[in-house]
């Protein structure tokens, strides 16, 4: 699959503060990405440069194969963008602000398409956005980012602010644009969503990746977690940092085991027990997050 | 369409408020006709007259104070506080707002990430504070010119037009400086705060400079003097006057691209 947004050695200083540094990644065609990180971490940085918002200090990023200093127009003409803090004008209705919206980017046919989004998420395009909830001032920015059908998504924390109803209708439209071949690229901190929704992950800290891979691949680079009951006593010093374990925990009968890397050594270890029950529990995004976050605690 | 682009959209925000700034100094201009042709502006000359010359010309600026005529009155009142006050704030508030609100409030992200160079953003925005500015020039014309026939009063076309058009310059020039700050700080509050505290110190200047011998030639640093100093209710046009107006709107119109263009808009 082609690369449609490439990020290359980016780095960007505000006087001796790095928010970004020497950061590298792509995202392919068709692809659904989340970048991921708490606040502070880089991750808005990134989307703004992408935009030409902010000029990088130092690297460079393509969006659709345009420069994103010296070509930014063109990337505006190819994508959605909704900012993390999303606001609209208080004295304009949800439908004079969409329009205002599509005749900026030269497509005032797109309102239709415009209302019929609001029909699904359920919002009155004819209230002033003095008149809206934080949360349906959020669907008019979605409504927007998506209703001019780009072929790239650039989404700063776009359920901030939705009923879990809304963010499944959310999510449903998402996958609606992916199936179409869209490319979107997700900053959020809603975990489970980003878990659902993404292809391929990247985390950030303190400006910098400190992991990136499919969902997949990072599951198996994360911290595994087994449930184990023996039929004998077991103690827990068999099983040390030598096969991997970094963390045992013992509830009543059953061991928790927390265990990094190849886990051959620690289930062969294990096997020289009689067990009785055997569980392998797959970490979610949020442990890999917080695994990848504690290893690199620290590094700056 | 009033939504199709910014500079339309900005007019369009300032319909209300020019519904408002319409009534409002046509009001102010009837009050002032009715009353002035009811009254003896002889005997308001008399007393001025008494007055010390530095008080005049404090209120009335360097050519002193002419009540003995309506439109001397204009000359003196209106035109010396009342009207600049009003094309000011204005010119002053429209320049400062036009980035700086849109950065403050979060909307210009939104606004910049459609295919529109920063530098489209901020020339739509300019047009429109001298749009909104002419508008306000152009209520002061129109009102004193109508209101001076319905009450069959001599007011010199030409002069009125002149010092109007003056207005007009002056509000710009304040209106373009706010601007520029705007694009400086990204911070409203503070474009507006300087554009009409710069104004204030040019009132200043230009009404205190011709009272004392030695200040006399720091009135020519002052927009104030480049938009009365001449008379031009009086006397007509006096179009070298009009250079500072063109130079500052002109430097600042240039500055101000420059800035957007290459700021991080955080």
């Amino acid at each position: 699959m082609p690369e449609v947004i490439t990020v290359s050695k980016l780095t960007k200083k505000y006087g001796n503060f790095k928010a970004v540094s020497n950061i590298s990644f792509n995202v392919e065609k068709g692809e659904i990405f989340g970048l991921i990180g708490p606040n502070g971490a880089g991750k808005s940085t990134t989307m703004r440069s992408m935009l030409n918002f902010i000029f990088p200090t130092n690297g460079k990023i393509s969006v659709g194969g345009f420069d994103s200093v010296k070509d930014y127009l063109k990337i505006r003409s190819i994508i959605g963008y909704l900012p993390g803090e999303f606001t609209t004008y208080d004295n304009m209705t949800g439908l004079q602000y969409l329009t205002h919206m599509m005749h900026l980017r030269n497509k005032p046919e797109k309102v239709g398409y415009a209302k019929s989004l609001a029909k699904k998420f359920d919002l009155d395009l004819n209230k002033k956005a003095k008149q809206l909830s934080k949360g349906n001032k959020q669907k008019i920015g979605i409504i927007q980012a998506f209703c001019h059908d780009p072929e790239i998504l650039i989404l700063d924390e776009p359920t901030s602010g939705l009923d879990p109803l809304k963010q499944q209708e959310f999510d449903e439209l998402i996958l609606k644009f992916k199936e179409k071949g869209k490319t979107i690229f997700i900053s959020s901190h809603v975990l489970p969503e980003v878990e659902m929704l993404c292809d391929k992950v990247a985390i950030i800290k303190n400006g910098k990746i400190v992991a990136e891979n499919t969902m997949a691949q990072l599951k198996s680079m994360a911290m595994n977690r087994f449930e184990i009951i023996f039929k004998n006593e077991v103690s827990e010093r068999k099983f040390g940092k030598s096969i991997g374990v970094k963390n045992i925990s013992k509830s009543g009968e059953k061991f928790i085991f927390d265990v990094e890397g190849d886990v051959n050594k620690f289930i062969k270890k294990i096997s020289e027990n009689k067990v009785i029950s055997f569980r392998s529990m797959e970490p979610d995004l949020e442990e890999i997050f917080l695994s990848f976050y504690k290893k690199n605690k620290g590094k700056k | 369409m009033m939504l199709s682009n910014i500079f339309l959209k900005t007019l369009w925000d300032f319909k209300k408020a020019a519904i408002y700034w319409l009534v409002g100094i046509f009001l102010l201009a009837l009050y002032i006709m009715f009353v002035l042709s009811s009254i003896e502006l002889d005997a308001f000359q008399t007393i001025f007259d008494s007055f010390p010359k530095a008080l005049v010309q404090f209120i009335g600026g360097e050519s002193g104070i002419d009540l003995s005529s309506i439109s001397g009155f204009l000359n003196a009142q209106i035109f010396t506080i009342m009207a600049p006050i009003m094309v000011i704030a204005v010119a002053v508030n429209s320049g400062g707002k036009s980035t700086a609100s849109e950065e403050t409030i979060k909307s210009l992200d939104i606004i910049l990430s459609a295919p529109i160079s920063r530098e489209s953003f901020i020339i739509q925005k300019i047009f429109s504070m001298t749009i909104k500015t002419l508008f306000i020039a152009i209520v002061h014309w129109l009102s004193y010119f109508i209101l001076g026939i319905a009450f069959a009063q001599t007011i010199p076309n030409e002069g009125l037009v002149a010092i109007c058009f003056n207005l007009f310059l002056m509000g710009i020039s304040f209106g373009m400086i706010s601007i520029f700050i705007g694009t400086l700080s990204g911070n409203a509050s503070q474009a507006v705060g300087i554009g009409g505290a710069l104004a204030l110190i040019s009132y200043l200047i230009a009404n205190i400079a011709p009272l004392v011998d030695s200040l006399n030639n720091t009135k020519y640093f002052s927009l104030f003097y480049y938009y009365k100093g001449s008379d031009p209710l009086k006397t007509g046009f006096h179009t070298w006057h009009w250079a500072p107006f063109l130079a500052i709107t002109l430097i600042f119109f240039i500055l101000s691209i420059y800035q957007f263009r290459k700021r991080n808009l955080l």
